[in-house]
């Protein structure tokens, strides 16, 4: 497939007959076009096939458009908010989607002097990094029960993880720890450090090479067990 | 603020972020959940085919690709209108990833006919179309897109490019020909096309 192959079948009249179409300058029903299309199946069926694509691509601008404005779309404000106090359920079920996706761009936005304590070596790695893989066990913090998510580390590198309240992207952590492997075991002392009455907490995980090149990033909530 | 101007914006913010500029990278970020919400929102147009837990790892998956591929936006569109795109494609392969695990699981009736069970594919799979324009030159790609995603007037186009309208008109008739073909777009065969619509067809 390249530049230079035939892009018509058609003779030239007919395929500028089809151009002034296409691009707007002729109606489809124009008694030209109806007349060549009734003379010509080629020409018949190089219109309708064309005029579908066109058709396609409308659609998929239309739903574009509509998806790209719903999602800048303000958030009700608060006053709608307490009329109508119950979230309905495939709204309450976004919501650690959201609060997840809005975890991840920020791990994956990690400041470099942060992650990278060896020397940063520059951020292309930044563009291949790959989502992390949590567990079941990782949805849980508890003292002295392992937490654990599937990675595999090149030797050398860490992890750093950061707990925080859910939706606190900006405040200092509650906890952070730097690892040599895919696992930890939370001491009594570390969930202590948690606010009381906090049922769940954020955690975002960045997996560095040696060279502090990020390697991989991830966010998910999880249960705070006493 | 025009659309263009907004658009070299966009394209400035992600050079920034590319570049490390620390600001610029969190304004990036904060743009960029709008993923999880375009997700979310084809999700439900195309009535909720993956279970939540499967969409949460998709938008992870989607913001993914959308970083990976960072370098390759240019402004030509809206940064929104170009992540949707992602959003899209990912979200349709994982319905065919999952379709295709209902299909292993689903036991066939002995003589069951494969074909003739399998959903009518509609004229032109939006899917492949929308893959298919990275295939074309950039910049007739970049007309489509303008053209047909962000509902732009030739002359408009033209205006933007730095091209003369006829020049534009040209290249986008010729690009879509060519997207014609290689989609195989024969929908109408040449005798079907011709013949009169029988009663009752």
């Amino acid at each position: 497939m390249n530049d230079d192959e035939p892009c018509s079948d058609l003779s030239p009249a007919d395929d500028a007959l089809l151009e002034r179409v296409v691009v707007g300058e002729l109606a489809p029903d124009a008694a030209a076009v109806v007349a060549r299309a009734a003379e010509s199946p080629a020409f018949a069926a190089a219109l309708a096939a064309t005029l579908a694509l066109q058709g396609s691509l409308d659609s998929f601008g239309e739903l574009a458009r509509a998806t790209v404005a719903e999602a800048a779309a303000p958030p009700a404000p608060p006053a709608a908010a307490r009329r109508a106090p119950l979230v309905p359920a495939p709204a309450r079920r976004w919501l650690p989607l959201l609060a997840a996706a809005a975890l991840l761009v920020a791990a994956l936005l990690w400041p470099r002097e942060r992650a990278a304590e060896p020397a940063p070596t520059g951020d292309p790695a930044l563009l291949g990094a790959a989502a992390i893989d949590f567990g079941e066990s990782a949805r849980t913090l508890a003292a002295g029960r392992e937490w654990s998510f599937v990675h595999a580390l090149p030797p050398g590198g860490w992890y750093t993880l950061t707990w925080r309240a859910p939706g606190d992207l900006a405040g200092p952590p509650l906890l952070e720890r730097r690892l040599g492997a895919p696992r930890y075991v939370p001491t009594a002392a570390d969930v202590a450090r948690l606010p009381a009455g906090l049922a769940e907490v954020e955690v975002r995980v960045v997996a560095c090479a040696a060279d502090g090149a990020l390697l991989a990033a991830g966010a998910l909530r999880c249960s705070v067990v006493r | 603020m025009s659309g263009e101007a907004s658009h070299r914006d966009d394209a400035a913010l992600v050079q920034a972020a590319l570049a490390s500029d620390r600001s610029a990278r969190e304004a990036l970020a904060a743009r960029l959940e709008c993923v999880a919400t375009m997700v979310a929102s084809l999700h439900r147009r195309f009535g909720r085919p993956l279970a939540d837990s499967d969409l949460h790892d998709l938008a992870q998956e989607t913001l993914l690709k959308v970083w990976q591929k960072l370098d390759t936006f240019n402004g030509a569109s809206r940064l929104e209108t170009w992540v949707f795109q992602f959003c899209f494609l990912e979200l349709k392969n994982a319905m065919r990833r999952g379709q295709r695990r209902q299909d292993r699981e689903r036991p066939l009736a002995d003589g069951a006919d494969l074909a003739a069970a399998a959903p009518a594919e509609p004229l032109h799979d939006l899917e492949r179309v929308v893959a298919l324009l990275d295939r074309l030159p950039a910049e007739d790609a970049e007309w489509i897109r303008l053209r047909h995603f962000e509902g732009l007037e030739f002359e408009s186009i033209a205006q933007r490019c730095g091209r003369p309208a006829n020049t534009v008109k040209t290249r986008y008739h010729r690009a879509l020909m060519k997207l014609r073909r290689w989609l195989g777009v024969a929908p109408l065969r040449p005798e079907i096309a011709s013949a009169p619509r029988e009663a009752g067809a």
